[in-house]
């Protein structure tokens, strides 16, 4: 199943200037500069504890740099930056939202019904495209079986791949943030996770995610030192 | 917009009550908890010979103290498997409003209490006299009203207390104040003063009950108090509590 397509002028960017990080006490990198344009696959390399989950983080809002921006393309032409959580950008980190006592449908459903209520009361609703039929995304993902289950019970390679399937249900935001998307999948798993990520480039979304194993895409190398 | 406020809090009431269906052990171990605290304190204290104004105090001084730490143990599992995952990024990243997050988990964790205990605590003093002698039917039902209000504020207060300690555990300010010790002892500091007057409230309700000569406006008067607290925490708390949230993983 593909996932949802953007609205047309949807074209993202993200514009990193000057960005400079720590954790703790450590200064993880700075004067970091990049430009990323939609559609486009950026693989973020580095070596453990770099700071490339810092780096997402930063990236949606969740963290503040030590120095630096982030702009985002606003989809009018313009950029804005400083906001509390950048709008544009879906991060998933390496531990997915998915509580373990609940099932996995219960906790798709939840976080689907959540995101697609505007984030404010005045807002109106984006006018998306319909949420996906969950049975038949979860037969893409080959979980169809489990979808009943209590996701403490999955195994974790089917437990990354429900966490992959949020994806597909939250309204179509221009940036991924991935963290470690390809961990614990198998040989299918990733080609399923490929076919994702080049369906949300070619619908001119921008994704940008780390990975210790090469990932069988297109993408532009961001080493982070 | 109460009724995009009312959508979200009914969201997440939706899943708390789901999760504490299905986690029915971990829900109740908080009332085994003070059920046998409760009942072991009967025991000793049933052997000893005490003034009978102390005899007349010291089980509700109990009674309140013994909630206090049941509220505050069940507390300390609100946002456990929460934090673990990344599900407070994911609420933030949502645009959801943390505050009313956090009133639905205060609500549940209320709902928690009023099941296990206030239903079960007029019937375990009628029990267990603790060196007094049974309290009547209008004395069960002002202290279950007690009870009713006073756990809500308490619920809102350790609701408070977890959100704050969560967002320093994720800052790791408790590693650097030397391990969970620094972090649990700020969050005590930050309790009882908030904690103290809602169970004075609940004693002075207690000794009007006991206390046969008091009309029961003085009951009345001490609910009033106990109520009047409540509303404030149970109206602040989401507010402050959802804030601190949303600052805890700013680093």
């Amino acid at each position: 199943m593909p996932p949802q397509s953007p609205p047309c002028e949807n074209h993202p960017a993200l514009i990193i200037t000057g960005l400079a990080a720590q954790r703790g006490q450590r200064l993880l990198w700075q004067g970091v500069e990049a430009h990323w344009q939609a559609g486009q696959a950026v693989w973020l390399r580095g070596a453990n504890g770099v700071g490339k989950t810092t780096m997402l983080e930063i990236l949606a809002g969740l963290r503040q740099p030590l120095a630096g921006t982030v702009a985002w393309s606003t989809g009018q032409g313009g950029f804005a930056d400083n906001a509390a959580v950048n709008p544009t950008t879906l991060l998933l980190g390496h531990r997915y939202p998915l509580h373990p006592h609940l099932t996995v449908v219960e906790n798709l459903r939840y976080w689907q019904r959540l995101w697609h209520l505007p984030s404010k009361p005045s807002e109106q609703q984006q006018p998306s495209p319909p949420p996906p039929n969950l049975d038949a995304l979860l037969a893409s993902w080959q979980l169809q079986a489990a979808a009943t289950q209590l996701v403490g019970t999955l195994s974790a390679g089917q437990r990354q791949r429900v966490g992959l399937c949020l994806l597909s249900v939250l309204p179509w935001r221009p940036v991924w943030l991935l963290d470690e998307p390809a961990t614990a999948l198998d040989q299918t798993g990733v080609g399923r996770l490929v076919q994702c990520l080049q369906d949300h480039v070619a619908a001119g979304g921008l994704c940008l995610f780390t990975s210790h194993q090469p990932l069988p895409l297109a993408a532009t190398i961001w080493e982070l030192s | 917009m109460m009724a995009h406020f009312g959508q979200q809090l009914w969201m997440h009431l939706g899943r708390e009550g789901r999760l504490m269906q299905r986690r029915l052990a971990d829900s109740l171990l908080p009332t085994a908890f003070w059920w046998l605290l409760l009942g072991l304190q009967a025991f000793l204290l049933s052997g000893w010979d005490l003034p009978s104004s102390i005899a007349g105090l010291l089980p509700g001084l109990l009674l309140w103290g013994n909630l206090l730490l049941t509220t505050l143990l069940a507390g300390d599992r609100l946002w456990r498997v929460d934090s673990a995952n990344d599900s407070l990024n994911f609420w933030r990243q949502s645009g959801c409003r943390l505050s009313l997050l956090l009133l639905a988990k205060l609500l549940a964790l209320w709902g928690l209490l009023l099941i296990n205990l206030l239903l079960l605590s007029p019937l375990l003093l009628l029990a267990f006299p603790i060196g007094h002698q049974p309290l009547g039917l209008m004395a069960v039902m002002g202290l279950a009203a007690s009870l009713i209000i006073g756990s809500l504020g308490l619920a809102a207060l350790c609701s408070m207390v977890s959100a704050l300690l969560l967002g320093l555990e994720q800052d790791g300010a408790g590693a650097a104040e030397g391990g969970g010790g620094g972090t649990g002892l700020l969050g005590l500091l930050v309790l009882l003063p908030l904690a103290v007057p809602l169970l004075v409230g609940g004693m002075a309700v207690w000794a009007t009950l006991i206390d046969t000569s008091n009309s029961p406006a003085a009951m009345l008067q001490s609910l009033a108090w106990q109520l009047a607290l409540s509303v404030l925490y149970l109206v602040v708390v989401p507010l402050v509590g959802g804030q601190w949230l949303t600052l805890s993983d700013d680093g």
